[in-house]
């Protein structure tokens, strides 16, 4: 029974998206929404990052072994929404003036260069694909354990992909808030009831924690081996930044759709306190630790406790959540990857076929993640580099944001090659840090290069011409 | 807008963000502590997270406050 159910409310949440949203017909439109989505929708788009698959499958995976260490998560959560609180007005005062649609508009307009937009168009959305296919495989994998069935796993993994492909095609941005506001109603109540389940199956909370203690008293701080001191701070200072300086494609369109400066700030500045939902997950994890068989392996945990403590109902209740939550930002990255290709990399002059070739790519990029996630392909190790590598834009964000851009392209460019591809040389050759963070690490030689290349640039002798474009012509020649 | 922001707003809630990247070097949180029956630094991460949002609507009353004009990211 659990599995109709729950291929009901996926189907339910695909329909959210279309149902009572006019198609959307123009680029513009479809990406940021004629820029003047009011509070609450902005609301529901940026707390739709904030709960994803990731609070349901890793993050009480990550409480199960390593206990309190999982609070780093709260942690970067809360810091990058204080510096979004900051950043994100700046960015969609620039976009509302200069009309961008996405992140590599924003480099393009603020660098002068063709070329570094369309180097981090590529980089955003190759980097993307991976994030993409965690978040429908993570759906599958909901479904399996919520029903015991592989096949249904597989057969959910389709269904989503093809309702996210229709909606985000059909209602762009309109129909993804749609559908994040269901999510996030959802999620609320499915992680009250996976607490209902702790109290009710395990113990009260002082219970739980003091057997806990009893138990694998490590758990209780945060210094278990590999989610040590080094671990939590690197981890949540790099996210930090990357999220705190908006370096995920994805997450453009929600800012740039805001109806107002004051909106994004008033939301960023409420958000933390939606995030302390999850200390829900991390209860849940460190309760696995009491009922659950040693090995459990991580991304079990948490619908394995829901299972051992609710009835089926509820637990189709919590699925359909799960899918909820990975179907929302797996359409933002669709939309996102899209967006990149068709305008920052294909440029097409007529904006009839370059809008059609948008939802080509949307098609692409959602099959690609499915047919990975369905023959289980392991291009989840490419993650390592999404993160990190995405990280690797920070610098650059951060010098555009004034009125005067603190560096020209070319050096900005050689940062953001040197930063990526040392995440990728540490990540691939498993290169031994100590904790630290790739993604940090790979900052230091970033912020090298760039600032070498930006003391050469200044002392070169330039003519009187205008300095962007001058900059734009050599990033050409360099790319 | 030369600047992003005034130093004294994001100095207000860098407190409350620093008290969280610090956590791991608490002694309450390098051997096991239960405050209220909860992890020490499950309490520690909460508390600094209600502060940060008490930091950022102290800022955000100080933009109203100010009048900034929609959109602008202040001085």
């Amino acid at each position: 029974m659990l599995t109709p159910a729950i291929i009901v409310g996926i189907l339910f949440i695909g329909a959210l998206g279309i149902l009572g949203r006019k198609r959307q017909r123009e680029m513009a439109h479809w990406t940021v929404g004629g820029r003047d989505l009011p509070k609450w929708t902005s609301w529901f788009l940026q707390a739709g990052e904030s709960l994803t698959t990731f609070s349901f499958l890793g993050l009480a995976g990550i409480a199960y072994g390593g206990g309190v260490s999982a609070l780093f998560a709260l942690v970067y959560l809360s810091i990058s929404s204080a510096m979004l609180y900051f950043v994100a007005p700046r960015l969609r005062e620039l976009g509302a003036n200069r009309g961008y649609l996405t992140m590599a508009d924003f480099f393009h307009d603020r660098f002068g260069s063709k070329a570094l937009s369309v180097v981090v168009a590529l980089v955003g959305a190759v980097f993307l694909i991976p994030y993409l296919q965690l978040q429908i495989t993570g759906l599958g994998l909901i479904v399996q354990l919520a029903t015991g069935s592989s096949s249904a796993s597989g057969l959910s993994m389709v269904v989503a992909s093809a309702l996210v492909v229709v909606f985000v095609i059909w209602a762009g941005i309109r129909g993804i808030a749609r559908v994040a506001v269901f999510k996030d109603f959802a999620m609320l109540v499915a992680l009250l009831v996976v607490l209902a389940g702790v109290l009710a199956g395990v113990g009260t909370i002082p219970d739980v924690f003091a057997r806990v203690g009893e138990a694998a008293p490590r758990l209780l701080t945060v210094s278990t081996p590999g989610l040590d001191t080094t671990f939590f701070v690197t981890s949540a200072v790099v996210t930090s930044i990357g999220a705190g300086l908006n370096t995920f494609p994805h997450l453009w369109p929600p800012i740039l759709a805001a109806k107002s400066g004051a909106v994004l700030r008033s939301n960023y500045s409420w958000l933390p306190v939606y995030q302390l939902l999850l200390v829900v997950p991390i209860l849940a994890g460190m309760a696995g630790f009491l009922v659950l068989k040693p090995k459990t392996p991580g991304n079990n945990v948490l619908l394995t406790v829901a299972q051992q403590t609710l009835p089926d109902w509820l637990v189709a209740v919590i699925a359909v959540a799960g899918a909820a939550a990975a179907m929302v930002p797996a359409a933002a990255i669709a939309m996102g990857i899209s967006s990149l290709i068709s305008n920052n990399v294909l440029r097409v002059k007529n904006p009839a076929l370059r809008f059609r070739l948008n939802h080509a790519v949307v098609v692409v990029a959602v099959g690609l993640a499915l047919l990975f996630g369905l023959a289980k392909s392991d291009i989840a190790s490419l993650l390592l580099l999404t993160y990190g590598g995405l990280t690797q834009l920070a610098p650059a964000v951060a010098l555009a944001l004034p009125k005067k851009v603190g560096a020209g392209a070319v050096p900005v460019l050689l940062g953001i090659v040197v930063g990526t591809v040392c995440v990728a040389a540490l990540a691939f050759a498993k290169v031994p840090l100590g904790g630290w963070d790739s993604g940090l690490v790979s900052l230091a030689p970033n912020l090298l290069v760039l600032a070498l290349a930006e003391a050469v640039r200044r002392r070169r002798p330039r003519s009187e011409g205008d300095a962007g474009r001058d900059l734009a012509a050599a990033a050409e020649g360099v790319a | 807008m030369n600047t992003l922001a005034a130093l004294r707003r994001i100095a207000i809630p860098a407190i409350p963000s620093l008290g969280m990247l610090i956590t791991p070097f608490l002694p309450f949180t390098t051997s096991p502590t239960l405050w209220f029956g909860v992890p020490a630094p499950v309490v520690w991460v909460v508390a600094m997270i209600v502060l940060l949002v008490v930091a950022l609507r102290i800022v955000e009353a100080s933009y109203r406050r100010a009048a900034a004009p929609q959109g602008e990211v202040a001085r």
